[in-house]
């Protein structure tokens, strides 16, 4: 029951910072902006609640044997009816009301069959992830060569709804947050929002670009991710430039926000190690940026001005 | 005695005479051609030992060249040492890597502790660490070699009858223009002041504004490009004097002065330095400096001057986007080039391993330099040293032809900082310290010419006054 109330909660405060997003611009606010998928809650209404949710719902509750009616999208008494025998089946009160909590358990129901065929061993040796949000493919490394490759759904491709690109690490994991999060949640620790890797009450959407920002997985792949890391695990997004990013703000510390992971990759790339891409401006970035203003003879100011930008190849 | 008794005495004696002469004569000559370094005198004429293990270890620095993974550098320089050792295979060559090229000061400790190196990769102006463990290469480099070598580098590298390091690359600081701006009078590598102004008249579309000379402050070659270009000497003196008289170097500052005042250069100097290159890609700029070979490769890529190719077989054809030349100067007529010579420094071990030693080490010193001064050269837009490479290099760096001729030009006016390590150093910590401070109070007017090198003398010799060379340098 914490469980639930605490996903709850989480939910409701990711609704309000969703909001929030969608009139702040993430580059320029220190504060977490929630980016992930927000689930509505089903019941029966009038008129009849639609949309692709529903689907969902009544293929889930097909699958489990409750539910022979059309799949339609419509949440009409039959799909009601549906919802409270798979209720009194997990012993909630049957009321219809499909929230976090049912949604959780609905998935969770689904999983045994699938989970017999899918399975890999768990790897030994140092693991770290790769989002390609070009190919939308999650890949699983271990000790640097390929070891398993998953199809995921990334951002959409507003400015807005970006995955977030950069070098990031595993920072929290949470088990049936239900919903758009599916069964399993790995956080990331992105400066300018909270993002993680997730599963989905649409398996459909996995390989498309159609999350607020998360990387989507199907359920059964995201479990078997989930047993493979732990806190500290490295996720890289890789991705190209938003082309809204302008690369015009005089860059230095303590400052944080995707057009730094850009600095801090293509400072990278041309040789000179800021020490990972995680979007905030510090001391190994500075020093990083040092070394290149030496090296191309700027001024040395460990910032990041006009020349410094042309010189990345950002402008 | 008889007279053939007395013939056979004087016979005697004459060729005892003879002999001892011989003798003497031999001796002499092997004494002369000895090299005193330190306590120690090396033969340098002693051969390598077939049968005889060598050890040679070499001090190497981490290079960074656009676009050249690091690894790649260490890979070419193990693929040198590989063919040396196919040669001569009782040879072994070890590399140590340090982050930059090895202070004189941190070579000097090793040496003393008996753990430096036999070989160390020197850049940045220091040629001679230290003449009681510093091997001189003259002897040891052969006729052909010495006539190949650029006058310029020889002077840079060399005191007296010695050339004191085996030489890579020329490394120059140097400007650059928009051709379409320059190219009329860009014929030769130095643009006169009077030249820039004839020719702002045609590079000020109408309603543009800003400064179309742009540049950066805080790099000392600002200044010492020009002071340099006018008087063909380095700050400093090879014995650590100030190099430039007041006259030359208010000279030197009324260009920049002068620049400024009819409106070539922005008074907005820290405005200007960081954003010189906006300035220069899009337009607005038509000439740029000071330029170093890092910064002058990433604009030549800009312009698409250079061939990226990584066989790097033919130079791009066409015209170049961009003109290199030297500092301006009040009439155009260039005396030096500012700039430094990066080389490989030869040095005999705390407890001398032989002159056999000496001559396996030497070689090491000599087939780096040449093999892999050459791959640098191309790679980092910096000039070879030999004049039998400068037609390769002008293929293999990339460069279309009339920018490699330019740099050769350039490089042939080479004048380099004091051959020793320390005063090269003092020299280099005089300008940033000294002289550039001085340099916005000078764009932006509120110094005179005048007073501006009486600053820089003053400064200077104050600089000079608490520095004093270490006993065993030149």
């Amino acid at each position: 029951m914490r469980q639930t109330v605490c996903a709850l909660v989480l939910c409701i405060s990711m609704v309000a910072a969703c909001n929030l997003s969608a009139a702040i611009d993430p580059l320029q606010l220190p504060v977490p902006l929630a980016a992930c998928d927000v689930e509505r809650v089903l019941t029966l209404t009038s008129p009849f609640v639609q949309g692709p949710d529903v689907i969902e719902l009544q293929e889930s509750l097909r699958a489990l044997g409750l539910y022979d009616g059309a799949i339609d999208g419509v949440y009409g008494p039959r799909t009601q009816e549906a919802v409270q025998e798979f209720q009194r089946l997990v012993r909630l009160p049957p009321d219809g009301v499909v929230d976090a909590e049912v949604w959780a358990l609905l998935l969770t129901a689904e999983e045994p069959s699938l989970l017999e065929t899918a399975r890999t061993p768990k790897p030994e040796g140092d693991i770290h992830i790769e989002v390609d949000t070009r190919t939308l493919r999650l890949t699983v490394y271990v000790d640097g060569k390929p070891y398993k490759s998953y199809p995921v759904a990334v951002g959409r491709p507003t400015r807005f709804t970006l995955s977030p690109v950069g070098e990031w690490k595993i920072v929290h994991k949470g088990v049936n947050w239900g919903g758009g999060f599916g069964t399993r949640w790995l956080g990331l620790n992105v400066p300018w929002g909270i993002y993680g890797i997730h599963g989905t009450n649409k398996p459909s959407s996995i390989g498309t670009r159609a999350s607020a920002g998360c990387i989507r997985m199907q359920n059964r792949d995201v479990e078997e991710l989930f047993e493979w890391v732990s806190i500290g695990t490295p996720v890289r997004i890789l991705g190209d430039p938003p082309s809204h990013l302008e690369f015009s703000r005089h860059l230095r510390a303590p400052l944080s926000g995707s057009d730094v992971v850009f600095v801090q990759l293509q400072l990278h790339h041309l040789g000179f190690d800021p020490q990972g891409a995680d979007g905030r401006f510090g001391e190994n970035t500075a020093r990083a940026v040092r070394e290149l203003q030496e090296a191309f003879g700027l001024p040395v100011d460990g910032t990041v001005y006009d020349d410094v930008y042309y010189i990345l190849g950002l402008r | 005695m008889s007279f053939r008794r007395r013939a056979s005495v004087w016979i005697g004696l004459l060729l005892v005479v003879a002999a001892l002469f011989g003798g003497g004569r031999y001796y002499y000559l092997w004494q002369k051609r000895l090299l005193r370094v330190g306590d120690v005198a090396i033969d340098p004429l002693r051969a390598i030992e077939p049968t005889k293990a060598y050890d040679v270890l070499v001090w190497e620095y981490d290079l960074y060249i656009p676009g050249v993974n690091p690894e790649l550098r260490r890979a070419a320089l193990e693929a040198a040492a590989a063919e040396l050792q196919e040669l001569h295979p009782n040879i072994r060559i070890r590399f140590e890597w340090f982050e930059g090229s090895p202070s004189a000061e941190r070579l000097l400790e090793a040496l003393e502790a008996g753990v430096g190196p036999d070989i160390a990769a020197l850049a940045g102006g220091a040629v001679l660490v230290d003449t009681a463990y510093q091997v001189p290469v003259t002897p040891y480099m052969q006729a052909a070699t010495r006539e190949d070598l650029l006058p310029a580098v020889a002077a840079a590298v060399g005191s007296g009858e010695h050339l004191w390091v085996w030489p890579r690359w020329i490394d120059m600081t140097v400007w650059v223009g928009r051709a379409a701006s320059v190219r009329e009078l860009a014929d030769r590598p130095a643009l006169g002041v009077d030249e820039l102004l004839q020719l702002r008249q045609t590079w000020h579309a109408p309603g543009s504004s800003g400064s179309p000379v742009v540049y950066q402050v805080y790099d000392p070659a600002l200044f010492l490009a020009v002071a340099v270009g006018i008087t063909g000497r380095s700050l400093l003196t090879s014995d650590g004097a100030l190099a430039w008289s007041r006259d030359e170097i208010a000279r030197a500052a009324g260009v920049l002065s002068g620049m400024a005042s009819e409106g070539l250069l922005s008074r907005d100097a820290d405005e200007i330095s960081r954003t010189r290159l906006r300035r220069f890609y899009e337009g607005e700029a038509h000439l740029m400096g000071p330029v170093n070979r890092t910064l002058l490769h990433h604009v030549l890529s800009f312009f698409g001057d250079l061939t990226h190719d990584a066989e790097r077989i033919a130079p791009p054809e066409g015209m170049a986007e961009v003109a290199i030349l030297s500092a301006p100067l009040p009439d155009g007529r260039l005396l030096g080039q500012y700039g430094t010579v990066a080389s490989y420094a030869v040095f005999r071990r705390t407890d001398h391993a032989g002159d056999d030693h000496t001559q396996a080490v030497m070689q090491v010193a000599q087939h780096l330099s040449r093999r892999m001064g050459y791959w640098e050269a191309a790679n980092l837009l910096a000039v070879p040293p030999y004049a039998s490479s400068l037609t390769s290099w002008s293929r293999d760096a990339g460069l279309i032809q009339e920018q490699a001729e330019a740099l050769i030009v350039l490089a042939e006016r080479l004048a380099a900082p004091p051959v020793d390590a320390y005063w090269s150093l003092i020299e280099q910590r005089a300008a940033e310290e000294v002289i550039v401070p001085l340099l916005p109070d000078l764009i932006r007017g509120e110094i005179t010419a005048e007073r501006f090198a009486e600053e820089v003398v003053r400064g200077v010799q104050s600089f000079l006054a608490t520095r004093t060379a270490p006993a065993s340098t030149l």
